[in-house]
């Protein structure tokens, strides 16, 4: 267990070796002693494999880049190969798909409305017609379409 | 010198993003006229969906640039500086226009309004309830911003890690508190010009703190993965500099949006 004096509290707490009450912080070379404080009840040895204490893991980047540096001709959003290639046809492919259904929406949007007559407000679209089926039939009612925001009051402004 | 300057910048290499991104926007708003005509938001969701996968990727690639592959030199970083510098001063402006269409409404108000502001029929929220505490909540999460700046200036990573999640958590918070409002208002966005402009500015000023809140999350992260070092930590300054700039737009509609009478 390392110490430090804090000058929030005014008092010793606890502190990684680095930031010990040695004003430059434990000496890396020098094998950091920490003598087992034997309680009523048991308590845990802070191991001394190394001196510094890893929080959250250790530290990866060096071999990252190391890794990342390696001049293969591969760009950078494919060079970490099968999950990059993965997220990128994934992506490619919505993207197609998603550019051809945007245009073909707009096409049918853009279509004149037929004037409204009984026979047609009871006609419904064929059910295996993929598209009709995504983009809802033209007989639903628009009056009772909210934004969502509770309707207090509306004023006719 | 020129010539040294020269070496030092680089060209990135041929990415999806841009088309990818731009296909997003596309969608999304396309989807968004198509959800109103024919109540089906899966074009939108679409959009969504690719702006989500263009959003980690291109900053996925970016992080490969800079921290793994060192292309972030200091003329480099300068570049994404001013970058960064002209992108918030465009949402500088992008809310100015909300807020003077705010002010044009509210200062000269129309007999259809009832000839005062706020309209006849508007029953305003009181800006020392909710308003203020989110007030409270965005400067404090500006206190816990720079206390993690400096944390990461003097190295002390187990201080920036807690400082930067209070951070987000704080985020949240007022993002929380917000809907909360929206929720419990007694006026709506059809609620006539103050309606529009009440919702429409904070609406853009509230997801431009979800935004904030996922850049610090990056950022989180990446302190955890030791990517910052204490002189280069460029993507947590652009972070805090946009979140900063949200504060302010907050602290303005505090002033004129939320009082009971305008100025």
């Amino acid at each position: 267990m390392y110490y430090k004096f804090s000058g929030f509290t005014q008092k010793l707490t606890g502190a990684a070796p680095t930031a010990a009450y040695n004003p430059q912080g434990l000496k890396q070379s020098l094998p950091a002693e920490s003598p087992t404080m034997i309680f009523a009840t048991p308590t845990k040895v802070v191991s001394e494999a190394g001196s510094t204490v890893e929080y959250l893991g250790a530290n990866k980047v060096p071999d990252l880049q190391k890794f990342f540096q390696t001049s293969d001709g591969i760009p950078v959003h494919l060079k970490r190969g099968y999950p990059d290639q993965l997220l990128y046809r994934t992506t490619m492919a919505l993207t197609v798909g998603g550019v051809i259904y945007c245009l073909v929406a707009l096409y049918i949007a853009a279509q004149p409305k037929k004037k409204p007559s009984l026979a047609l407000l009871n006609e419904k679209p064929p059910l295996f017609c993929s598209l009709p089926f995504l983009i809802a039939p033209p007989h639903t009612k628009h009056d009772t379409y909210t934004v969502g925001v509770k309707k207090y009051c509306t004023l006719y402004i | 010198m020129a010539h040294q300057a020269h070496a030092m910048l680089y060209s990135v290499d041929p990415s999806p993003s841009p088309l990818t991104g731009a296909v997003a926007a596309l969608l999304m708003t396309s989807g968004l006229a198509i959800s109103m005509h024919f109540h089906t938001t899966t074009l939108m969701s679409l959009g969504l969906v690719l702006l989500l996968l263009t959003m980690y990727q291109s900053s996925r690639d970016i992080i490969r640039e800079g921290t793994f592959q060192g292309h972030h030199t200091p003329p480099v970083q300068k570049g994404l500086r001013y970058g960064m510098i002209l992108f918030i001063t465009s949402e500088v402006f992008f809310f100015l226009g909300f807020f003077s269409a705010f002010y044009h409404s509210s200062l000269a108000p129309t007999p259809e309004l009832g000839g005062c502001s706020p309209p006849t029929g508007i029953t305003t929220l009181n800006p020392f309830e909710v308003p203020l505490l989110n007030t409270a909540v965005l400067l404090a999460s500006g206190v816990t911003v720079t206390s993690a700046h400096h944390s990461i200036m003097e190295g002390q990573r187990k201080q920036a890690i807690q400082s930067l999640t209070l951070t987000i958590l704080l985020g949240f918070y007022f993002t929380a508190l917000q809907a909360m409002e929206y929720y419990e208002a007694p006026f709506t966005i059809a609620d006539g010009v103050y309606g529009s402009t009440f919702f429409v500015a904070t609406g853009f000023h509230g997801l431009h703190v979800i935004i904030g809140s996922t850049f610090f999350a990056i950022c989180l992260l990446r302190q955890a993965q030791y990517h910052f070092t204490s002189d280069h930590h460029f993507g947590f300054e652009a972070a805090a500099s946009y979140s900063h700039s949200c504060l302010m737009s907050y602290d303005s509609s505090f002033t004129s949006l939320f009082t009971d009478e305008a100025s």
